[in-house]
């Protein structure tokens, strides 16, 4: 079942008919993953504008903060349906390098998997190998993204996969690399999984990993 | 606040030099308007000098003073059916037309192949400019597959009949502008004050140096009657009918277009002209009048810029390349045009989809030349804009102190669009991989692609039945008096 009229509104990014069709949905007791699907067809119509190039970044950024904010409105009757639950992907931890303040690149790769169904950790910018490490451990993601935009910062992606192996932790997860300097020569050099060209790539690529793994992508 | 931004070739002083200098030419030698005795009476009575057997018009300043103040300073312009308005010419407003006026047409599959069009290439042409946002007029072409002396009309119905855009087209006898005004008249059916709702632009070509031929006097004089904007387009050669001096060609230039704004305000008093220029440098070693160099794009900009001076509405045959193919030349050529016509306000720019001198149509190029058409307009027409939110200073400090990316502000969603121009699908600033995957092709190559898109994909306009066989007929009463009793539009 889908809410035709809940999925045009998320498609159009209109904040305003998407919050008022999800209230007005749940209070009628309509259930929450029906709800959740028409929300994620209407993000999914989105892309297909944006891979037609009729919408652009602004328009899917907004649309992953209407998501939020829709789903904050779902949240309690979430916790009242225990089969209720918001599809994912995978995990994808992401982060820009250990010296490195650039997030664009690393924004966009975030904003396309989510808009995809992943859930993601998003690490910021500046981030030491060690947390990295740490988040492999702890979060236990699918995949890590590491991405670099300076020639000075990109040494680190090499030393992160030499501190993978010392861990014990390479058969744990899979690496993408991205960032301006970085190339799948770079990647095939350092011994990473996958070179992610740019966010639409970088996307694509994963898919591929997860879909290698037996996933349903 | 939109800037716009503005290049000034001359400043105002030498502009009125120009000016004045036209004046002196008019008043000391005139110019001559042959053959045509109304015309010459016309002028008589307003008090020029005529000599009647040279056709010889001298004309004093208080009578181009007059003229001058009843002519318009803006053009509001239609679609085909004379029912929306689309645009207004003149001032700061500029249009990018398309060029009729070659022989040829470079074959669509084999780019090594020019040969003379035919009715199926208009189709096409039409129907491509129909889906080209940025290019504001159309212009049909000469078809070699009815005889010559209806093509004007047969290009003219079949313009209209796949492309919505006005269009900027000539008759080339008396009987065929009658004609093409009886047309006119069909395809504004049923619209009150049909005159004052132009939907085309007739060019009328006065003889560099300082000549009127009878045929553009009768068709200036007709466009004026009938409230069709005339553009006056004298085409010198500098250095060859003009003088080789950018300046110099500028006056005489002027002096010529100032006869036609006389003779247009005698025939009628606040009738539509259009102050046009096709200049251009004549090559010393070739003898090629050369539609795309510096010095022919700068003389058509300081000719237009005149126009501007005297708040007249422009237009110069800009755009042009001298490429063979629509190839890297012929695109930095149109852009060079299009940029500089767009800050010196040239308001029609008439050259998009033609290579060679002007001899060749293309339909690729017409294609990419409005997507460089897109980028000159985003120059000027969408301008800076200047204002508090503009410069969102406020904002600037929210995204500081929340260490926030601007892609998440309300602001950068609510402007984008109208601040950076996103053009395509044939200029190409995807990534390597979409490019890769696109199947690494060129500007021209999509640009081809693209034209047979909307042909197999977009259907053509919808057109009133009845109107569209009113037209036919029109056409074919004029055709049967050469022989033709079945037009090629109606075997398809």
């Amino acid at each position: 079942m889908e809410l035709r009229d809940l999925t045009k509104a998320m498609s159009e990014c209109n904040q305003e008919e998407t919050v008022k069709l999800v209230s007005g949905y749940a209070k009628k007791g309509i259930g929450v993953n029906v709800i959740l699907d028409s929300l994620t067809q209407g993000l999914t119509e989105l892309g297909e504008k944006f891979s037609c190039g009729e919408a652009f970044i602004p328009e899917l950024v907004f649309a992953g903060e209407i998501f939020n904010e829709a789903r904050k409105i779902l949240d309690p009757y979430m916790a009242k349906d225990p089969e209720s639950q918001v599809k994912s992907k995978g995990k994808v931890a992401i982060a820009t390098v250990k010296g490195d303040l650039h997030d664009i690149g690393k924004n966009l790769v975030t904003i396309f998997l989510s808009l995809g169904g992943y859930e993601v950790i998003d690490l910021g910018t500046d981030v030491p190998n060690e947390k990295l490490i740490a988040v492999v451990q702890t979060e236990k993601p699918n995949v890590i993204g590491l991405s670099s935009l300076l020639t000075t910062t990109m040494l680190s992606q090499r030393q992160f996969m030499v501190m993978l192996k010392e861990k014990g932790l390479r058969d744990k997860v899979k690496v993408i690399v991205g960032g301006a300097p970085v190339s799948q020569a770079w990647a095939d050099e350092i011994g990473a999984d996958a070179y992610g060209a740019d966010a639409v790539d970088g996307k694509k690529k994963i898919d591929a990993m997860l879909r290698q793994e037996g996933k349903a992508i | 606040m939109i800037v716009r931004p503005k290049l000034q070739l001359l400043d105002e002083a030498q502009i009125r030099q120009i000016v004045m200098d036209a004046y002196h030419i008019l008043d000391d030698v005139g110019v001559t308007f042959k053959d045509n005795q109304e015309c010459l009476n016309l002028f008589e009575e307003a008090g020029a000098r005529v000599e009647r057997k040279t056709g010889v018009v001298k004309l004093s300043a208080d009578i181009i003073d007059r003229a001058l103040q009843t002519v318009p300073s803006v053009i509001p312009f239609y679609d085909k059916d004379h029912q929306n308005k689309l645009f207004n010419l003149g001032g700061d407003d500029c249009q990018i037309t398309g060029d009729g006026v070659a022989l040829y047409i470079q074959d669509y599959e084999n780019a090594k192949v020019k040969r003379p069009p035919v009715t199926q290439d208009q189709i096409i042409h039409s129907r491509l400019h129909e889906e080209c946002k940025y290019i504001g007029f159309t212009a049909p072409f000469l078809l070699t597959d009815v005889p010559r002396e209806i093509a004007d009309n047969y290009r003219f119905l079949l313009d209209y009949l796949y492309c919505s855009h006005p269009t900027y087209c000539s008759a080339w006898s008396k009987e065929g502008f009658d004609t093409m005004d009886e047309m006119i008249k069909i395809m504004g059916s049923g619209v009150a004050g049909l005159a004052m709702k132009p939907a085309h632009v007739h060019p009328n070509d006065p003889s560099s140096p300082l000549h009127w031929s009878p045929v553009v006097i009768q068709n200036f004089m007709d466009c004026l009657r009938t409230n069709l904007p005339a553009v006056v387009l004298p085409i010198p050669l500098a250095g060859a009918t003009s003088p080789v001096s950018m300046v110099g060609t500028a006056v005489q230039t002027t002096a010529e277009n100032l006869s036609g704004v006389v003779l247009s305000q005698l025939v009628r008093k606040g009738g539509f002209l259009i102050w046009g220029s096709g200049a251009s440098a004549f090559d010393m070693r070739t003898g090629t009048a050369i539609q795309s160099a510096m010095e022919s794009i700068m003389m058509m900009c300081l000719i237009a810029q005149v126009g501007n001076y005297l708040r007249i509405p422009t237009l110069g045959n800009l755009g042009r390349t001298d490429s063979k193919l629509p190839d890297e030349q012929g695109s930095f050529e149109t852009s060079n045009a299009y940029m500089l016509g767009y800050l010196c306000r040239v308001n029609m720019m008439r050259g998009a989809g033609i290579l060679e001198y002007a001899s060749v149509i293309s339909h690729e190029k017409l294609l990419i030349d409005n997507e460089i058409a897109g980028q000159a307009q985003r120059l000027v027409n969408g301008g800076i804009e200047f204002s508090e939110e503009s410069r969102a200073v406020d904002l600037i400090k929210e995204m500081y102190t929340k260490n926030m990316s601007y892609l998440r502000a309300k602001h950068t969603l609510l402007n984008f669009r109208k601040e950076v121009l996103m053009p395509g699908p044939i200029i190409d600033r995807g990534t390597r991989t979409a490019f890769e995957e696109g199947g690494f092709k060129s500007a021209r190559e999509k640009a081809h692609d693209l034209g047979k898109k909307i042909i197999a994909e977009k259907p053509p306009r919808p057109i009133d039945e009845k109107k569209k066989q009113a037209l036919i007929q029109v056409v074919k009463t004029r055709a049967k008096k050469y022989g033709v009793d079945r037009l090629p539009i109606e075997n398809l």
